[in-house]
């Protein structure tokens, strides 16, 4: 009896103790945990641990959310998995625009959540502040509503000012190319090809601007996302010209620049030699980069910021690493935009298996509201997706770059949004590619890339 | 005489004893079962199905299909090719490395154990991290390029051009494995009996008979295992490509690996990827088979024999 008392006495010692611990720790049980993945690049993730912190001010204890942070390199693989598992194991992720093909149908239609739960929206939301083109892209798929922009990552250009104003390179320009020296600034037209190829070509062999090694510009050309994006913009420049619409008809925004608007492949030289013409361009440009075939999105700004090249051509979200402190060009970088930049964009989407739609709705609703769309520019410089941050005046006087966000989505290429995404960015990257490593002609590579994506959209029976 | 307790006691006992080998092997076989058979099973199941992600909530049955449509596909076939370049390079280089350290450090050398451990360290750093870090060394502003045009050279674009690129992988895997022939020919070396050699440099043998007719011969068993072993993993490559040219430039250096990966976790199609992974399997089986019966080393080891 004296060994069951010193059991039980020391039983309920234990329980008291745990119990002063919770205590202790303020511990409580949340009756909902929201998990979002969201992607870490370009500061994406910071500012949803930011809204996190406010959104538990908010609903907390009961309702918490927890940012898990996932680069871009595995982001749709975990995603796929999550989705295809069924296990819900995020509620919320944010998905980039050309994959909504591959997940779309994952993805909750958030009009029937708002139409659900009327209570949680909020009155000034604002959807008519998202400019009509991120709206299609970022938060639409087949008609539905299946996400809220969040980042609206745009291809552009970014420049050397002290070289681009430097009146003896001015001097000099004129005198060899008949023209004046200058990158269009806001209000004026944009960079025409020819005087980009003419300013990367005048920055690599026309002067010298640098002891040792010197390039016009940092071009991506990487298999993978690096290419199909930059070839999208320079093939957009052709496919949106009255030449090109005559040729291929209106732009879907499903199927995307590369396609005609009766879904063949617009770039294949049997249609048209509008597909040539933009890869010349691109391998043209490409001689005055070092060692394009190597450059993809984390390695190509390293050689302008480094004070290499003269030009970049990158994602807006950059500007905040080109010009930190310690950076060998801070203070001399402005921004352009190229003959037709190129849309990326992110969108926040509710995962279908997720056991709590409403509370994941609160979040991405406050995460890309008015307010959050400025603060978040403001503090992290996350790339906005609402008209009344990309023209607020004080904002615009405050930082340089902001400028070209509105007029640059007035006329953007935007990528293929299907189901087959992955599959043709790779075959590009396989085909594409051998026109730089001189495996095939241009027209050979262009003419094969086009075969295998015809078959590979047969195939799909899209 | 013992009482009915004491007897009961003692069979059950006994039970034990006569199946304690059944006992002692089952949490082994479950985490068999669980492991490898189970998948193994599922593969298959997958690879005879049509199972797409992007369109798909399940498999659907659609028999050989995906196997038939493999002997045709040239992303298939290319990758096999890149995979079989890549791995012979590789471990040609690795095993001819390997055995020229083992041979020089196996002689009394000041120092040699030393050597012998800093051999090592490449073996040890994560494959992720030696990509990363070659990644760098490679990089058309890298010190790669950098010391060979102080030498007069021209720079290479090493992971941007078809064959830098493969010779970079296999000078990658090189760099980090030889380590790994070097330590297993170094022991292989140094079982060899010395009275062999005392008795060769009795009778006069030079340096290259001695190596020839004693040392590569009693090596053989030691090499045919470093050989498998190696060949198995160059085979299956995928970090150090993941991280230097993710298959690039223009499919030059995708491999069967990177292949199975890509269409499994981003193309989505599970059907088609179980599928080749499935012959993935088959061929390294067939290659390991033949090596094992080349190098003779199931009679070598007296593999069978109760």
């Amino acid at each position: 009896m004296f060994i069951r008392m010193k059991r039980s006495t020391f039983t309920l010692i234990t329980l008291l103790i745990l119990v002063g611990l919770f205590g202790a720790s303020g511990y409580s049980i949340a009756k909902v945990k929201l998990k979002i993945a969201c992607m870490s690049a370009h500061g994406m993730s910071d500012c949803a641990k930011d809204v996190a912190e406010q959104f538990n001010k908010l609903y907390g204890p009961e309702i918490t959310a927890e940012i898990t942070p996932i680069g871009f390199d595995i982001l749709l693989d975990k995603m796929l998995a999550d989705f295809s598992t069924h296990t819900g194991s995020f509620d919320v992720w944010s998905v980039g625009q050309m994959w909504f093909g591959l997940v779309g149908r994952y993805l909750y239609d958030v009009d029937e959540i708002r139409e659900k739960y009327p209570e949680i929206v909020d009155p000034d939301y604002d959807f008519d502040d998202f400019p009509k083109t991120l709206w299609g892209i970022c938060a639409t798929w087949k008609g539905k509503n299946v996400a809220l922009p969040f980042a609206d990552g745009q291809l552009i250009l970014f420049y050397r000012t002290d070289l681009f104003n430097n009146s003896d390179y001015k001097a000099k320009f004129k005198k060899l190319y008949g023209y004046e020296l200058h990158m269009p600034e806001e209000g004026e037209p944009r960079l025409s090809y020819k005087q980009w190829y003419d300013y990367a070509e005048f920055f690599t062999t026309g002067v010298e601007w640098r002891d040792g090694e010197q390039y016009g510009i940092s071009l991506p050309a990487k298999t993978g996302d690096p290419l199909l994006a930059v070839f999208c913009s320079l093939f957009g420049d052709h496919r949106r010209s009255p030449e090109g619409l005559k040729a291929f008809g209106p732009i879907d925004a499903d199927w995307g620049d590369f396609f005609t608007s009766d879904h063949r492949v617009a770039f294949d030289p049997n249609v048209s030699d509008l597909g040539l013409k933009a890869l010349n361009d691109y391998l043209a440009l490409s001689e005055f980069s070092p060692a394009p075939t190597t450059l993809d999105w984390t390695t190509s700004p390293e050689p302008f910021k480094a004070g290499l090249t003269a030009m970049l051509m990158g994602w807006g979200g950059y500007w905040p690493s080109i010009t930190a402190p310690g950076s060998a060009v801070r203070g001399k970088v402005a921004i352009a935009i190229p003959p037709m930049p190129h849309v990326g964009g992110w969108g926040m989407a509710i995962n279908k298996d997720s056991k709590h739609p409403k509370e994941a709705y609160r979040y991405i609703q406050l995460l890309t509201n008015k307010k959050n769309c400025k603060y978040l520019y403001e503090t992290y410089r996350e790339m906005p997706t609402r008209l009344s941050t990309m023209t607020d005046p004080r904002l615009k006087a405050k930082f340089p770059d902001l400028w070209y966000y509105a007029p640059a989505l007035e006329k953007t290429s935007v990528r293929p949004r299907l189901s087959v995404y992955a599959k043709l960015e790779h075959a590009m990257g396989v085909y594409l590619g051998k026109a730089w490593t001189g495996e095939l002609s241009a027209r050979e590579a262009l003419k094969a890339t086009a075969d295998e994506w015809n078959r590979i959209i047969k195939m799909a029976e899209l | 005489m013992l009482g009915k307790r004491e007897s009961l006691k003692l069979n059950k006992f006994t039970l034990l004893d006569k199946h304690a080998k059944y006992i002692f092997i089952i949490p082994g076989l479950v985490v068999l079962i669980i492991l490898i058979a189970y998948p193994m099973i599922y593969l298959v199941s997958l690879a005879l199905s049509r199972y797409d992600l992007a369109l798909m909530d399940k498999p659907v049955f659609c028999g050989g299909s995906n196997f038939t449509s493999l002997l045709t596909d040239p992303y298939f076939l290319f990758s096999l090719k890149n995979t079989l370049v890549l791995a012979a390079g590789a471990v040609v280089l690795e095993f001819g490395l390997g055995l020229v350290l083992a041979l020089v450090l196996n002689e009394r050398l000041r120092g040699g154990k030393i050597f012998r451990v800093l051999f090592i360290i490449p073996m040890m750093i994560p494959p992720i991290v030696v990509g990363l870090n070659f990644r760098l060394i490679y990089d058309p502003f890298g010190p790669l390029n950098f010391l060979s045009e102080m030498m007069g050279f021209e720079k290479i674009n090493w992971l941007g051009s078809s064959l830098p690129a493969k010779l970079a992988i296999i000078l990658t895997d090189t760099w980090q494995w030889s380590p790994f022939m070097f330590i297993i020919l170094l022991a292989g070396l140094q079982s060899i009996p010395d009275y062999l050699y005392e008795a060769a440099k009795i009778d006069g043998a030079s340096g290259i008979r001695v190596f020839l007719y004693i040392t590569w011969p009693m090596l053989i068993p030691t090499a045919a295992v470093a050989l498998i072993i190696r060949v198995i993993e160059a085979l299956k490559l995928f970090d150090i490509i993941y991280m230097l040219t993710y298959g690039g430039p223009s499919g030059a250096t995708e491999t069967l690996s990177l292949w199975i990966y890509r269409l499994a976790f981003r193309f989505g199609n599970m059907g088609y990827a179980s599928a080749t992974a499935f012959v993935m399997f088959l061929i390294l089986s067939v290659v390991c088979l033949v090596l094992i019966k080349g190098t003779g080393l199931e009679k070598r080891l007296e593999w069978g024999k109760e």
